[in-house]
């Protein structure tokens, strides 16, 4: 008698759970598959979005859609007023119960995220989007791929089709000019800067410029016979308010064996912010002009 | 003196492996144009290079060379040293907890941004403070009124290194900052090391080898144990502590200015080993010259074999450190 | 004259007293052997004597000298010891781990000279270990190392030489070995030897300490520091001396003391000889009855034990007739027993007497024939005399062929009498 009992309880406890499940997948969905291979089922109607890269928070705010963000990170610190959406952790201190805790209709990422925490999300339903920036047409193609998703792929054409236009002007102003040859630095000791298939060296090229460090791929530790033998003309550092008292611009002056490199001669090394130079997102764009008149001061 | 021609090759290996490590690099200079800038910078002369080849060869290769060798001859020796002080073939220079504590302060320095007014040398002067405090800590736990177990200070030096690990990887987990610097670090390398780097260690370590090999006798005697070595008329308690100081203060050097590099401290004494025997004077001298031939290899290899990147160095010394050990033990084991 | 002194020392671990005023004093031209059961402070003595521990009080010395008033490479000159084991994690050969013992007499950098190397090898030779020269530590022998730790300890070319239990884990050759060599040096430096084996100590030291619990129990001419007493006392152990015309002194044998269950205050008389009551005259006294043997002829084996076991005897002399006299004595102490243990031995007119008691004594007290043999033809030498007086008793009293039989026999015959107390 009492097996059946319980027997009963969990049969109703089973065809409930099954009717909440069925109710959730009525919902519309269109499966795309993601830069990284992943096929995933995106609602057709998305309301509610975590973002987890600072880059994919600006785009849905350049698109209007700010109010549908319900999550960021620590770091996603534009535009200002996403400072009041709460915030899931820091890179490395992300935590899926937060993210969860959102009910969030759709997750966006970077390959920079950690994978497992989109496993982790995935394993429990959540659909992830995770997109890989190394271009500018990456940043164009994720814009226009998030307009679409959010329904306003009128608004991405128009920004991304802006964005386009600023980046053939600073084609169209460089082309002519000798080529530079350049050094995007993102640490000094050791020395860390962007090589091959990093959205910094097609910033660079876009600007008319060589990138000393494109033998190499990604982000690379070089050694100084590198930079030296490389004769960089001008030297891009990315500064981050983070660690590091003396400013990393004052630290490659100081190094003995770059005096003699013609950036460092003539004093061509430029500071630009972190945030905005390593980040692949709209003001993206804004980064290049930098470049360019960095590159060609 | 025995196992002189043992000393003489590995001399002439080394003045190759220097040589032609400071030849071998990235940008392709020749030889003859190396060794011209080397000459001419000792001797005087008319240059026919180029400003940046002189560069990359006197203010790149050749204190990078250098700094090698005086790491590696560093890390063997205080290998060497430790493995006798402990009787425990598995001793290496960091037995004591050194990387561990080194790797807190360097990370506590980044990710604090405290300043010492250094600059450059911030990083190095606080890993080789954190480093030497580690071992006196170690040292301090392990103390039964004057005396000092040799298992009591594995123990506790196993037991400190895993608390200043975490609290490393405490730190590394919470900051918001970026740590490519602790984790480059870490991993060890000599990327970007210039003549100070070679100016601020070179002291430490040839005064601590120097060291080393004045005590080679009484090492001898202590690795039958403190007591045997008591009877021959050497006070272990003293060695111990001078041994203890001097390897920490070595290996503190050398952690600062190369991070840590695995496996040269550890295996680079028992390659000695089994081309002379346990003797420390020979042994100790022998570690010397292999491990500095040693690190000048693998950093050449580090550096070239995909670049313009660098390889992280740990990687090439256990690459080719672990192999090259088990056909020596091989070897020698068939030779029985 | 070269002295060392052990005066009042006391040393502790922690809490627990490992040694309490122990005093005794070593010279030159002597072995000197250190005895004791396991724990008794042997080793730790060993190691405050070699100045490695410092003692709680009291004082070590050499020659005059307190051992912590000497600087380490002076005492290394001076004293050498030889450790239980040798452990290294690393190989030596034999000839550097003997170098080795030059160390006190070296400078930072200085390399051995000649004279070093020639001492070495006098060590070496005279620890008969040149042969193995060239062989690394790793792979000798139990008894192979030993001498090429002495080879070391003799290149330090020391007045006192100090072993910790040298013999230990080798076969008997080698421990032979190791003592003659250890006797042999003593002729000319002071040799200190921590030994297990007491044999060793009375054929070879020329004096023994007798360590207790920490303390010392007797110090002396071994002989005389190893009676029976002293060892049932410090060991626990039974002792018996055995003689053989090949050793020069008396060896040990030993046995754990049996069990006494009870007092018994029965007496029973044991008749025997020729060895043949050992057996009987053992289980009656560990069986708790008060035993008296007799008449037992000087040298007889049975003799040596009733008296090792405290048994009052009756002795004639060797080879002698027992008399009449001691017939009568005999006569009247089965009287005063409640029974009789008769070992069949051989009987010749010497002894025949014991027997003719025996058989006088049938039908007057319980008599018990422990024989292993029904044919007493064998024992008889008498010309058919014995034979018949053993049928008569193998007739008219009990026999039993094995000891538990007899005392099962005298158990039936005369109760358990266990000591009314």
């Amino acid at each position: 008698m009492r097996s059946l009992l319980i027997t009963g309880t969990l049969l109703v406890m089973i065809s409930a759970a099954g009717c909440i499940q069925a109710g959730e997948s009525s919902l519309k969905t269109s499966t795309m598959t993601d830069d990284t291979g992943a096929v995933v089922e995106v609602p057709v109607k998305v309301e509610r979005i975590v973002s987890l890269a600072p880059s994919e928070t600006e785009v849905v705010c350049v698109l209007g859609q700010g109010d549908r963000l319900v999550g960021r990170t620590d770091y996603c610190n534009f535009p200002a007023e996403v400072r009041d959406i709460p915030s899931v952790g820091g890179p490395k201190t992300l935590s899926i119960e937060a993210i969860v805790g959102l009910r969030p209709d759709l997750v966006l990422a970077t390959t920079i995220t950690d994978t497992t925490i989109v496993e982790g999300l995935r394993a429990v339903g959540v659909p992830v989007l995770v997109f890989r920036l190394e271009s500018l047409d990456d940043v164009y193609a994720n814009i226009a791929c998030v307009g679409d998703i959010l329904g306003c792929s009128d608004t991405a054409e128009l920004v991304v089709s802006g964005m386009r236009l600023r980046e053939e002007s600073v084609r169209a102003n460089t082309c002519h000019a000798s080529p530079v040859r350049v050094m995007y630095v993102l640490w000094d000791d050791p020395l860390i800067v962007a090589g091959n298939n990093t959205l910094q060296n097609d910033l660079i090229t876009a600007a008319g410029g060589i990138n000393i460090a494109a033998d190499a791929e990604g982000y690379v530790i070089i050694s100084d016979e590198t930079v030296v033998s490389g004769q960089p003309d001008v030297i891009i550092v990315s500064e981050t308010h983070a660690a590091g008292t003396v400013p990393i611009k004052e630290r490659l002056l100081e190094k003995p064996t770059l005096s003699d490199i013609p950036a460092v001669k003539t004093g061509r090394i430029y500071t630009i912010d972190g945030d905005l130079a390593n980040r692949p997102g709209p003001r993206m764009i804004e980064t290049l002009e930098m470049f360019a008149s960095c590159m060609h001061a | 003196m025995r196992h002189g021609g043992v000393f003489a090759a590995l001399l002439l290996i080394l003045a190759c492996v220097g040589t032609s490590s400071v030849c071998i690099g990235e940008s392709s200079i020749d030889c003859g144009t190396v060794l011209a800038i080397i000459r001419n910078a000792v001797l005087g002369g008319e240059p026919f290079w180029s400003p940046a080849e002189e560069t990359i060869v006197l203010l790149i290769r050749v204190p990078r060379v250098l700094l090698a060798g005086l790491v590696g001859a560093g890390l063997a020796a205080s290998g060497a040293a430790l493995q006798s002080l402990f009787r425990n073939p598995m001793a290496d220079p960091f037995i004591l907890g050194i990387s561990n504590g080194s790797a807190l302060g360097a990370a506590a320095v980044l990710l604090s941004g405290v300043s010492f007014g250094l600059g450059l040398f911030d990083l190095p002067l606080a890993a080789f403070v954190c480093g030497t405090l580690t071992v006196l800590l170690v040292y301090e736990l392990a103390r039964v009124g004057s005396r000092v177990s040799t298992h009591t200070l594995l123990l506790s030096g196993i037991a400190v290194s895993a608390f200043m690990s975490a609290c490393t990887s405490f730190l590394l987990f919470t900051s918001s900052e970026d740590l490519h610097q602790v984790i480059f670090w870490m991993m060890g390398g000599l990327a970007g090391r210039t003549w100070a780097h070679v100016y601020m260690v070179l002291p430490f370590i040839s005064a601590g080898v120097f060291i080393f090999v004045a005590f080679a006798r009484p090492l001898n005697a202590l690795m039958f144990g403190e007591e045997s070595a008591h009877y021959l008329g050497v006070q272990a308690d003293q060695l111990k502590k001078v041994l203890l100081v001097v390897s920490s203060v070595v290996t503190g050097a050398a952690v600062a200015v190369s991070g840590i590099i695995g496996f040269v401290g550890l295996i680079i004494p028992h390659i000695a080993r089994l081309l002379v025997g346990p003797d420390h004077r020979v042994l100790l001298p022998l570690s010397v010259c292999a491990g500095a031939i040693f690190l000048i290899a693998a950093d050449t290899v580090a550096r070239t074999v995909i670049a313009p990147a660098e390889l992280p160095i740990g990687v090439i010394t256990a690459l080719c450190g672990a192999p090259f050990f088990i056909y020596l033990l091989r070897w020698r084991g068939s030779e029985a | 004259m070269s002295v060392l002194s052990v005066d009042g020392v006391t040393f502790r671990y922690g809490s627990t007293a490992v040694l309490s005023d122990v005093t005794f004093d070593v010279r030159a031209g002597e072995l000197v052997g250190i005895l004791g059961p396991n724990g008794c402070g042997k080793t730790t003595l060993m190691r405050v004597m070699a100045g490695y521990l410092r003692p709680e009080a009291g004082v070590v010395s050499y020659d005059g000298r307190a051992v912590n008033a000497l600087r380490p490479r002076d005492l290394a000159r001076l004293r050498a010891v030889v450790e239980q084991r040798l452990t290294s994690p690393f190989e030596f050969s034999v000839y550097d781990y003997v170098l080795m013992g030059r160390t006190p007499y070296l400078g930072r950098f200085q390399a051995e000279t000649l004279e070093d190397h020639r001492i070495a090898e006098e060590a070496l030779e005279l620890a008969r270990a040149v042969h193995l020269h060239d062989r690394s530590i790793g792979e000798l022998s139990g008894g192979e190392l030993q001498r090429v730790m002495i080879a070391r300890a003799l290149a330090q070319e020391p007045e006192f030489l100090l072993l910790d239990e040298p013999t230990a884990h080798l076969d008997i050759k080698h421990q032979l070995e190791i003592m003659h060599l250890l006797k042999n040096l003593s002729r000319d430096i002071c040799v200190v030897t921590v030994i297990h084996d007491v044999n060793h100590a009375i054929s070879f030291c020329d004096r023994t300490v007798l360590l207790r619990d920490g303390t010392v129990a007797g110090c002396g001419d071994p002989t005389s520091v190893l009676s029976t007493p002293a060892i049932r006392e410090v060991f626990g152990v039974d002792s018996y001396r055995l003689q053989h015309p090949h050793l020069p002194q008396a060896q040990l044998a030993f046995s754990i003391p049996l069990p006494r269950h009870r007092e018994r205050k029965s007496r029973i008389l044991v008749i025997g000889g020729g060895g043949c009551a050992q057996a009987v005259l053992f289980a009656l006294v560990h069986a708790g009855y008060i035993v008296r043997a007799g008449v037992l002829h000087e040298g007889d084996r049975d003799l040596d034990v009733a008296r090792a076991l405290g048994c009052d005897t009756l002795t004639a002399p060797p080879f002698s007739r027992i008399g009449s006299a001691d017939a009568e004595r005999l006569q009247e102490w089965c009287r005063q027993s409640d029974a009789i243990a008769v070992a069949a031995m051989p009987v010749g007119e010497g002894n025949l007497a014991n027997l003719e008691v025996a058989c006088s004594m049938i039908g007057d007290r319980p008599i018990v024939l422990f024989s292993r043999q029904s044919d007493f033809r064998e024992l008889d030498h008498t010309g058919g005399r014995a034979e018949q007086l053993f049928a008569a008793l193998e007739e008219r009293s009990s026999v039993a062929a094995t000891v538990d039989e007899l005392l099962r026999r005298l158990v039936d015959l005369i109760g358990s009498g266990s000591a009314q107390r």
